[in-house]
């Protein structure tokens, strides 16, 4: 299952596994760095283990938004390479993840520590080794000086939140820098899920990131599409974009409610966590889960609606638009509201698009990032949503974007439900194609949802990588808690919202 | 001033009137505590127990399956593989069990177990403080306990809040499976309490 060497694909679209070595290293770095100039981003950098010898291939997956198209290359790496982070700083955190998980070396990386504290893999394919390292012990970024004093959180929080630990080198209130360390929640899907073909692993991917069960399903479902080259029916296509809108609905408005509480307009607060509720019966109305559970299956959805079941989600909506609309306004109506979220940490667009911020915060900062219009996939093929982006990048333009997402989602959804597609085929069985390659890309209310697979000679599943948006976006949190005050952590905190478990896999 | 008054008549008042009144609406689509038997089964076939899974269907042979709802996904696999209707979702959603044993489904299962503890409901009568620590939790049982004190659900109306450290907590909620890392993380905030499994 050696990966293709050079080759441009459709998001989702497979391609053969190469018998050859790749390109060279020195191309594979120029390959990157001029594309990474011309405006594409990286989506995936990993390692796999080669088939013939014991090396291993270092494969990119570059998404050139002006192509419309995925670029996969591949090329050979020995125990050690000359790292790609000191000319392409958005690889700084796949590089680490490579470094922890095969022990491959990036010569000259900046910051080569672990980012998940998990057991490294072994690349002959036996039991990993039994030295285990301890999570959260690592030689944190201090600033020394007097006054300078460090502030450490977590892993355990206050509130009913997922566990991380956070570092801060404060002088008085400023925060110089933060650090992040997580891996708490690593509980090993990417492993398993490129272990075979169980039927349980649809179910280890609804729990990736249990907010964006619909967004890592639907990336899931078309890897499996596209290997076995099946095409769900456009009704089903259809009812994926209207769970993928509500899941981004009920995010974004539960966002806004937690930045409102945050600054503490407690209005605004109260409805929006009471409406995102709302948003998410409209899921529960579909398959009977909340998160949409059940939902995506391969090859189709478990669910379809009639025509009762249409109309009750069109009254629906109505109101929850009529009340989320009016609570909203309210928060942007209020110049106290305001004056906390504007100027609040700010990420600019050049930095945004060096560290490659994904989704949300990258639209927040200018960046037209959005796989749905980019590279669309499902029903996004016929039906466009606008790209929504702001471009001061601090915490108003987070929650001005989703304002605007909110709109849009509502606006595609009603659409939706007036014309649904009317056949109603039932998933096809899947057989997976031997010997192939697939990335598939989506996007989740967070952002840019990354997939890859291989499968090997009986067509088995033999290598999985998951690439959640908090992969990109941690690190901008960081950035944009420079010369911040720490008071105005957790609203920085909330406008990211990033996902501790989709990045811990 | 006026328009947040104005937008909060609009708002309403959403609080649930449950559990004095009736329950909100389930969806249609909510499958909620299993029920096994009512009908007959075929006791070789093996189908139930082939399509779980999580392994949450045991089969012995000769005798109606048990169905642990401790490791059940609710994926409505097995009513949908069985062919005499034996296993099914009712749309029951108390699930609660006050002992590991007593989340396991069987064909002798009589209704609801009691979870409700005579002595405990005195002591913690209209205050009930909880530390909650996600060990490995996907973020959706986080999110489900967020929305209790949502003021729909507003949990703090029976004196039960979350609090931000174990020593202000009468007990603990973990969510997730209870990842390595988490281990050390999740022992510390815990030996304020005994751990019981009755």
């Amino acid at each position: 299952m050696n990966p293709p060497i050079l080759c441009s694909l459709r998001n989702g679209e497979t391609a053969v596994c190469s018998q050859e070595s790749g390109v060279s290293f020195e191309q594979f770095r120029t390959l990157l760095g001029k594309g990474i100039e011309a405006g594409h981003r990286l989506s995936a950098l990993f390692v796999v283990p080669d088939d013939s010898f014991d090396g291993a291939r270092l494969v990119a997956v570059l998404a050139r938004p002006m192509s419309g198209d995925l670029q996969m290359i591949g090329c050979a790496v020995g125990s050690s390479y000359p790292a790609l982070t000191p000319g392409i700083p958005a690889a700084h955190w796949f590089e680490r993840e490579i470094f922890e998980q095969w022990g491959i070396r990036p010569e000259g990386h900046p910051w080569l520590k672990p980012i998940r504290f998990q057991p490294p893999r072994s690349r002959s394919g036996g039991r990993p080794s039994l030295l285990l390292p301890t999570v959260g012990v690592t030689e944190f970024f201090r600033v020394e000086g007097e006054d300078v004093h460090e502030v450490a959180v977590g892993p355990v929080h206050a509130g009913v939140i997922e566990p991380g630990h956070f570092r801060f080198q404060c002088h008085g209130e400023t925060v110089y820098h933060l650090e992040i360390s997580l891996g708490y929640q690593h509980r090993g899907i990417e492993r398993a899920v490129g272990e075979g073909n169980s039927p349980r692993m649809r179910h280890y991917i609804e729990t990736l990131a249990g907010d964006s069960t619909i967004g890592h399903a639907t990336a899931y479902c078309r890897v499996l599409e596209g290997l076995a080259g099946v095409r769900p029916s456009p009704r089903a296509e259809a009812v994926r974009m209207i769970a993928a809108e509500l899941e981004r609905l009920a995010n974004h408005i539960g966002d806004l409610g937690a930045m409102a509480g945050d600054v503490g307009f407690l209005p605004a607060a109260s409805y929006c966590g009471r409406i995102r509720g709302d948003v998410l019966n409209l899921t529960a109305e579909l398959c009977g889960n909340r998160f949409g559970r059940g939902l995506i299956v391969p090859g189709g959805t478990g669910f379809d609606l009639d025509q009762t079941l249409e109309s009750e989600l069109k009254r629906r909506l109505d109101d929850i638009e009529a009340d989320a609309l009016s609570a909203i306004e309210q928060l942007f109506e209020t110049p106290s509201v305001l004056a906390r979220f504007d100027g609040v940490g700010e990420v600019s667009e050049s930095l945004a698009r060096q560290i490659g911020l994904v989704g949300v915060a990258g639209r927040a900062s200018g960046l037209p990032c959005d796989v749905r219009s980019e590279f669309p996939y499902g029903f996004y093929q016929f039906v466009h949503v606008p790209v929504c982006t702001w471009g001061t990048g601090d915490c108003l333009a987070r929650a001005l974007v989703r304002r605007m997402e909110i709109q849009q989602s509502f606006a595609a959804i009603r659409a939706l439900l007036q014309s649904l597609p009317a056949d109603r085929s039932p998933p096809a069985v899947m057989t997976l194609a031997p010997r192939r390659w697939v990335a598939s890309l989506t996007e989740g209310w967070r952002g840019e949802i990354c997939h890859v697979a291989a499968t090997d000679d009986e067509g088995q599943l033999a290598f999985y990588k998951v690439v959640d948006p908090s992969f990109h976006n941690w690190f901008g949190l960081a950035c944009a808690m420079r010369d911040q005050l720490i008071s105005d952590f957790p609203l920085c905190n909330k406008s990211f919202n990033l996902s501790y478990c989709g990045h811990d896999l | 001033m006026f328009d947040i008054l104005k937008a909060r008549l609009k708002q309403k008042y959403r609080t649930l009137s449950y559990p004095k009144g009736p329950p909100p609406p389930l969806p249609a689509r909510f499958a909620g505590r299993p029920v096994i038997g009512g009908r007959p089964c075929d006791t070789r076939c093996r189908r139930c127990a082939d399509a779980c899974p999580v392994g949450a269907l045991q089969r012995e042979e000769g005798q109606f399956p048990t169905l642990d709802t401790g490791k059940c996904l609710f994926c409505r696999e097995c009513p949908g593989v069985c062919p005499t209707g034996a296993i099914s979702f009712t749309r029951e959603f108390r699930l609660a069990a006050s002992s590991r044993e007593r989340l396991t489904v069987t064909a002798d299962s009589q209704g609801i177990p009691p979870v409700r503890h005579e002595i405990a409901a005195t002591i913690f009568r209209r205050s009930l403080k909880l530390r909650q620590v996600s060990a490995g939790g996907c973020n959706a049982c986080e999110a489900d306990t967020n929305v209790l004190t949502t003021l729909a659900w507003d949990i703090g109306r029976f004196g039960i809040q979350f609090v931000a450290s174990p020593r202000h907590a009468d007990g603990l909620l973990i969510t997730g499976p209870v990842t390595r890392n988490m281990q050390l993380a999740l022992k510390k905030p815990t030996t304020r309490y005994r751990l019981r499994n009755s």
